[in-house]
């Protein structure tokens, strides 16, 4: 907290003695006496004024003013006073997982210690067996308010609290509050996994839903049985987990991907070979309506110069374009892919590729295979999963609940020692002794000048 | 009147002033004499009896020439008044309480005026009577005394009491002086006081003496005026519009003087107590 505060609070009554002075000064002051020989003129001068003005009493000389203050500002030095600093409040960081299964609902796995304390009917209740899906409480609700609840018992005035995730901007909040919707909203691609390791630091909490090992962070981890359900496609075949080994392929309309803006060469070869590989319809055709899995975007803008590019052992001699197409054009965050002479050529994000050039010259240079992985890897990476379909790693059972409390952060220290003001208030109090003896002096020097 | 109040109520005489007056009546030598012309000073009014003329003399005043004479037999000649004043002056000093305000004191400089008159007029062969306000003593000093001895007499003076030179005025027997002195700061004299004092041949010269505060009072916040003589009081806070009232109102005053002064043919003139007596003294003898 910063503000002023004195080092010996009880010197300041005496501030009263100053205070007392100028009360008593102007209480007790008394006109200046002169004999005059024209007193019968004052008389009738003091007749016209009225009372008001003969009978005004003094004002309190400025050198005693000067020297209250000085006396003032000298007591207020000697107080100690200083101005404390703010004291910055602990931080604490949440790290919440945001993979697919974090969004599965929260079904406890049987034999946990949590599943022991619950009768059947909590557990349903708990589990949303009997509930349905849209009031399904899901994994990463189950551990953050875990947290949340730990962290509001932890909490210290001034600390503040630093919300992360793979693929969101860092979220700092003053009070142990859950971050936005939005902000916890699943991506439509995968998201990264936590760096557990590299994190496990005092005063940082994961929210997950599998028990890690931590050492001095803290952990909620959800924990949920295995959850069947739509794990991804086989060609255009939806495939389906039942649980155990057992994958049933169901028949599906095949996903769509767009291809656009780009003129035939060896890209554009490479990509018809992989849509048709995974399943993928490819299209030209976009509309706003409808999320093909991936699209890929060229430009029209053709420049006369022509580059040699390449990366993962292969190159491409292609032509340089001016700008860029696609429904977003300059989309962040995103992930460069390939960049020449400091310029970004293909950059994408999930669900979207940006090709910036035009024509490529085939046959590409280098290993052709190599070629063909590097930009099927792209394309995978690249495209968005399918609505619902969450990996069958990611539905095996995440284990119990486990919450463990590791070390709250450390205390932070004091950026600047607090600002002493006792010299600046000395100089104040020398100063102005200094003014009001001058003060006095003058008014001396005049009496005397006028007495002489 | 408490003690300490009044700044200087007694007389001292400092080592140079016998240097000073001999100074002054060197310089104003044969004033008395050349006084015997028309009668003019640098005063208010003036007073002459013609007894006849005199030939004018180098370095005289142009204005002592008598013009007619000139004219008709072409040799300059000075017209001379015959004053009885030649032969006794009477000097009467306001020793009230007041004349003990401001720094010199008033008596101070009445009395350093008052023995330089006397050492001015002994040098005319003037017999002067010294008066006192605030007693009933006089002292007369002639050449066998000399100025010393009004010195003395000066010194031995205190600012104190009420009684003024409108007191001295009614006690003061002033019959055979020619030339008479009024020194005192003037706030209790009646001017019928004054024409009870007026005779033929009779110069009459008012030296009004003030302090520097009773000439311009200094801005204060609050001040207690105190009347030593009386006791009164008033409380008063001296801005610069109560500065300013103050003056009018004794500009009046002084106004009404010296029209009085004027009709009555009242030689007069104020002065502060900082004034250097020599000047006062040559502005109530010197002719203009």
């Amino acid at each position: 907290m910063s503000g002023l505060a004195f080092h010996s609070p009880g010197v300041l009554f005496a501030l009263a003695v100053p205070v007392l002075v100028l009360l008593f000064a102007k209480l007790f002051a008394r006109p200046e006496r002169h004999a005059t020989g024209s007193l019968v003129l004052w008389k009738r001068l003091a007749a016209r004024a009225g009372e008001a003005a003969s009978s005004k009493r003094p004002g309190v000389p400025l050198p005693l003013w000067l020297l209250s203050g000085a006396l003032a500002a000298a007591i207020l030095a000697l107080a100690g006073p200083r101005i404390d600093r703010e004291v910055p409040g602990r931080l604490w960081r949440v790290i919440v997982d945001r993979t697919p299964s974090m969004y599965l609902a929260c079904l406890p796995e049987r034999g946990s210690e949590e599943l022991k304390t619950l009768s059947p009917s909590e557990l349903v209740d708990r589990t949303l067996l009997g509930a349905s899906e849209s009031n399904a409480l899901l994994r990463i609700e189950v551990a953050l308010d875990a947290a949340l609840t730990k962290l509001a018992e932890n909490w210290k005035p001034g600390d503040r609290v630093r919300f992360s995730s793979p693929g969101r901007n860092p979220l700092q909040l003053d009070e142990p509050v859950s971050p936005p919707a939005d902000w916890l909203a699943p991506e439509r691609a995968e998201a990264a996994e936590l760096d557990l390791v590299a994190n496990d630091t005092r005063g940082t909490l994961f929210v997950t839903d599998r028990a890690v090992r931590v050492e001095s962070a803290s952990l909620f981890a959800s924990g949920g049985e295995a959850v069947p359900g739509l794990v991804g496609r086989r060609g255009g075949d939806r495939l389906e987990w039942r649980g155990g080994k057992e994958l049933v392929e169901l028949d599906g309309e095949p996903r769509t991907v767009l291809y656009q803006g780009m003129p035939d060469g060896a890209v554009d070869s490479l990509f018809e070979h992989w849509a048709s590989d995974r399943g993928f319809l490819v299209t030209n055709d976009w509309s706003e309506r409808s999320t093909p899995a991936l699209s890929v975007w060229g430009a029209w803008e053709l420049l006369p110069e022509r580059s040699v590019v390449g990366r993962d052992g292969w190159s491409l001699d292609v032509r340089r374009v001016e700008g860029a197409m696609g429904p977003e054009l300059d989309f962040h965050p995103r992930e460069v892919w390939l960049e020449h002479e400091g310029e970004e050529l293909v950059y994408w994000k999930p669900g979207q590729i940006v090709v910036r050039w035009g024509e490529d010259f085939g046959p590409p240079g280098g290993d052709p295979a190599a070629f063909a992985v590097s930009w099927a890897k792209l394309f995978d990476r690249a495209v968005l999963p399918e609505v619902g379909a969450v990996s069958l790693a990611e539905r095996q059972s995440a284990g119990a609940p486990k919450w463990i409390l590791g070390e709250p952060p450390v205390e932070p220290a004091l950026a600047n020692p607090p600002t002493r003001l006792d010299s600046v208030l000395a100089w104040v109090a020398a100063v102005l002794a200094a003014a009001g003896a001058w003060s006095l002096l003058g008014r001396a020097s005049k009496v005397a000048v006028r007495d002489a | 009147m408490e003690q300490g109040l009044l700044p200087s109520p007694r007389v001292r005489f400092g080592p140079d002033y016998l240097r000073r007056v001999g100074g002054l009546v060197g310089r104003l030598a044969g004033v008395t004499e050349r006084r015997e012309g028309r009668g003019h000073s640098a005063l208010y009014g003036s007073g002459e009896e013609f007894v006849g003329y005199r030939p004018y003399r180098e370095g005289e005043s142009l204005a002592a020439l008598d013009w007619n004479l000139l004219a008709r037999l072409d040799q300059p000649f000075v017209r001379v008044s015959k004053r009885e004043a030649s032969e006794s002056w009477a000097i009467l000093l306001d020793t009230s309480a007041s004349m003990g305000v401001g720094t010199p004191g008033k008596l101070q400089c009445a009395a350093e005026v008052a023995a330089g008159l006397c050492a001015v007029g002994l040098r005319g062969s003037a017999t002067i009577t010294l008066w006192s306000s605030s007693d009933t003593e006089r002292m007369q000093v002639d050449r066998t005394h000399g100025v010393s001895s009004a010195m003395q007499w000066l010194e031995s003076k205190q600012a104190q009491g009420e009684a003024g030179l409108e007191a001295l005025l009614a006690k003061a027997r002033l019959a055979g002086a020619g030339r008479v002195f009024l020194i005192g700061d003037f706030f209790d004299v009646d001017p019928a006081s004054i024409a009870r004092i007026q005779r033929r041949g009779r110069e009459l010269v008012f030296l009004r003496i003030l302090s520097e505060d009773e000439l311009v009072p200094a801005q204060r916040e609050a001040v207690e005026w105190i009347d030593p003589e009386s006791g009164e009081s008033r409380r008063m806070r001296v801005d610069r519009q109560a500065q300013a009232d103050y003056e009018l109102e004794l500009s009046h005053n002084l106004e009404a003087w010296r029209a009085f002064a004027s009709r009555h043919r009242i030689s007069s003139g104020c002065w502060s107590s900082r004034v250097p007596f020599e000047d006062i003294v040559n502005s109530a003898l010197a002719p203009s």
